[in-house]
């Protein structure tokens, strides 16, 4: 039992979810207390004391269906044909025994006698000298077989089976015994590999998701996206709400403390400590939700106000041809809804950066202030109207910052209609902003300047 | 090992008997945590009764119930002990001549602090120590069942300082030295996943998971809870908020808003959902007017497929 659990920890481990040795102690003491006989009920105390987390339920319960299906399946072979007793008295078995020691060890036998447990046994041991475990593509499959091959020492009992062809004795049995061990490892190694293969596959998934262009995902992908804006959001915020609440200690706020004393009798009881207190931060985003930049702008709008619990105060604005204030729509709608909403409504006509900026710039001289970062989501190009430069300079002058996130990748700035080079020119900040893992980033750095 | 089986099925028994039906899962659990003196981290939605159920464990192992509801800023202060500044103070004033003849004879500052010195801990010993909840179920004397509710919502600092408290159930008070537990207290963190916990704090725990129940637990619990309703109208509430909570909504109703709407329906003496009835008593399911509006044009769909 103790190699069965650490060996699926390390499937575990494969499958990216870090299950520290206290854990697996853990488990292993509650294995012994409520025994591994049913199998549900395994699944519910590995589940209790090796995953930190309900997200990593599914993965675990896809390994764990693999690891203990291998268990299952074996039992009900051995069900229908059951071994045939050792101890038959057997010509065969007689004089081969005196063959023994010449090569392939004990396998020889244990073939010959039909004694799966001893053959399990050598299977598992030579698998993990073969470290199959290792394996990250299917393709390994054929490789790792022949290492598990020479492992068991599989040639021995060839030539023991060779020498007894010559000497005209009767081979059938450990032939057959033989290609059937073979069929077995062969099987065995794959649905390993497989296993090893998949778990990655899985990670791989999120990988690939999170350097996807945000504007190619398609419908299938996006519900995963979602969920993961939600864990990036969640992650974020749970890094700088630290940040945002360290506290200064060591300087005393000698008036407070003065005054709290009074209380006492005088008596400075209980000191008062300065806290560094953070000005009122605001972010304003204006996100372009014409067509061409629609995709980005349905991840990076919720996103931002995932993080509503960390920024204290964002107010989101959308344009396509002027500028809509859409920041109730989010603060009483789910995202999802919110977004789907101001998309259908403020979402046709064509792109005009110069109407918009000249409009946005008039009606937030309140909102946008000495404390406020501006960030503008857009691909610059303006259908060659009016830039609305002027407007930028304005808005740029009363913020603290602008951060411009594009979409576009660097080397399409300023082609065609693009006047990316000269909004570059007023922003503090130019980012590209084309995948999942760039939009992270982007929000990271928001985080650091107005948190 | 058939031992542990007949433990976790006579758990789920007595947490039956006092009025909380658990799934196996969630026996199971409460049995390893205390089997393993490991603390129980619950998670789930609001509302599927992750603090109810450490009431209810109190309840069958007939311990004390100490709960710690955390927020935002909750410190050492508050969640362990603190000196009672109050009576310190008092009991300076009270003593003052007594002290002033005590130090009368002593000619120099020093040798006045000295004589103070051997007076003993004075104000800062166990009369003056105001134990709170931490401190409280350490000492417990018959041992406690320890709820730390909505650990999420505490300062990640504070969480650093209960995982020395988790890690061996005892506290170091400089004044007074360490205190063990007098009996291991049986220990519940729950959390809504407003904040993503630490690794650290997860590793020590064992995790549970309650999730909304299926229809079967879910009759039973309100059979339990709400004795008073007939069978077919019970089916009808908990189908339809089953059909409810696939909807998209933004606080989908849990087990408490089903227990208060199956209260609502009795006292309204209903006994079949129609939807006029459904419409004016949405808003105890509900709790957003947005989800309101969602809801309402499925009612007629959600109610039709409840009574089937």
């Amino acid at each position: 039992m103790e190699r069965l659990l650490t060996e699926f920890v390390q499937v575990l481990r494969g499958a990216h979810i870090d299950v520290g040795p206290a854990q697996s102690a853990d488990a292993a003491r509650a294995l012994t207390l409520t025994g591994v006989t049913d199998r549900d009920r395994t699944r519910r105390v590995l589940a209790a004391t090796l995953l930190k987390d309900q997200d990593q339920r599914p993965t675990f319960d896809a390994c764990f269906d693999r690891y203990f299906q291998t268990g299952a399946a074996e039992h009900e072979q051995e069900g229908e044909s059951p071994p045939p007793p050792a101890n038959r008295p057997d010509p065969e078995s007689a004089d081969s025994a005196t063959e023994q020691e010449g090569g392939g060890g004990g396998l020889a036998r244990a073939l010959e006698t039909g004694d799966t447990a001893a053959l399990e046994a050598r299977l598992a041991r030579a698998m993990n000298e073969a470290r199959v475990a290792e394996a990250r593509h299917w393709t390994q499959t054929g490789v790792m077989t022949q290492r598990v091959r020479q492992a068991l020492n599989l040639e021995a009992v060839d030539d023991l089976l060779r020498r007894r062809r010559e000497q005209g004795q009767s081979a059938e049995r450990l032939a057959r015994a033989r290609a059937a061990f073979d069929r077995r490892i062969r099987g065995r190694v794959e649905q390993r590999v497989r296993m090893q293969a998949e778990t990655q596959a899985w990670t791989f998934r999120d990988r690939i998701l999170r350097q996807t262009p945000l504007s190619a995902l398609d419908r299938r992908d996006q519900a995963r996206m979602r969920e993961l804006v939600q864990r990036l959001a969640r992650r974020l915020a749970a890094r700088h709400g630290r940040r945002r609440r360290r506290r200064r200690r060591g300087r005393l706020d000698a008036p407070r403390t003065v005054r709290q004393s009074m209380r006492y009798g005088g008596v400075p009881f209980r000191p008062v400590w300065k806290g560094r207190r953070r000005d009122r931060a605001r972010v304003v985003v204006l996100c372009d939700v014409s067509q061409s930049v629609r995709g980005q702008a349905a991840v990076l709008l919720p996103f931002v106000h995932a993080l509503q619990g960390v920024l204290p105060e964002v107010h989101s604005w959308v344009f396509a041809s002027e500028p809509v204030d859409v920041t109730a729509l989010f603060l009483h709608h789910a995202p999802e809804r919110a977004m789907t909403e101001a998309l259908a409504r403020y979402g046709n006509g064509s792109t005009d950066y110069g109407g918009t900026l000249e409009r946005f710039d008039a009606a937030t001289q309140r909102l946008i202030q000495r404390q406020t970062t501006v960030v503008i989501l857009g691909d610059g190009r303006n259908n060659y109207g009016p830039t609305g430069l002027e407007s930028l300079e304005r808005i740029a002058g009363r913020a603290r910052e602008v951060i411009w996130l594009n979409p576009e990748p660097e080397r399409s700035w300023g082609t065609g209609d693009s006047e990316m080079p000269a909004y570059a020119r007023r922003c503090d900040e130019v980012l590209r902003c084309r995948t999942l893992r760039d939009l992270e980033w982007a929000v990271a750095e928001l985080l650091r300047r107005a948190g | 090992m058939t031992d542990a089986v007949e433990q976790i099925q006579g758990l789920a028994d007595e947490l039956a008997g006092v009025g909380y039906i658990s799934s196996e899962d969630v026996a199971t659990v409460v049995y390893l945590g205390d089997a393993l003196g490991k603390p129980v981290l619950v998670e789930g939605p609001p509302g599927v009764g992750k603090t109810e159920l450490a009431r209810a464990l109190a309840d069958v192992v007939d311990r004390e119930l100490i709960r710690l509801q955390c927020y935002e800023g909750l410190d050492e202060g508050r969640a362990l002990y603190e000196w009672k500044y109050g009576k310190q103070l008092l009991y300076t004033q009270l003593l003052r001549d007594r002290l002033g003849s005590l130090l009368a004879d002593s000619d120099s500052l020093d040798d006045a602090v000295r004589r103070l010195d051997t007076l003993g801990g004075g104000f800062f010993s166990e009369p003056f120590l105001e134990a709170r909840p931490l401190l409280q179920a350490l000492r417990s004397e018959r041992g406690a069942v320890l709820l730390i509710d909505e650990v999420d919502k505490s300062d990640p600092e504070f969480e650093a300082f209960l995982l020395e408290f988790l890690a061996d159930y005892q506290v170091t008070i400089p004044e007074l030295g360490t205190i063990g537990a007098v009996h291991a207290p049986m220990v519940f963190l729950t959390s809504n996943g407003s904040r993503e916990l630490s690794e650290a704090l997860k590793r020590r725990c064992l995790h549970l998971h309650i999730p909304y129940p299926d229809r079967a637990l879910e009759e039973r619990i309100l059979a339990q809870r709400v004795p008073g309703m007939g069978e077919t109208l019970r089916a009808e509430v908990v189908a339809f908020v089953h059909g409810l909570r696939v909807l998209d909504l933004r606080k989908r109703p849990a087990i408490s808003e089903t227990l208060d709407w199956a209260r609502t329906l009795l006292l309204l003496q209903a006994d079949r959902l129609d939807t006029e009835l459904v419409q004016r008593t949405l808003n105890v399911l509900l709790k957003f007017q947005d989800d309101v509006e969602t809801a309402t044009p499925r009612l007629r769909e959600l109610q039709a497929g409840a009574r089937s």
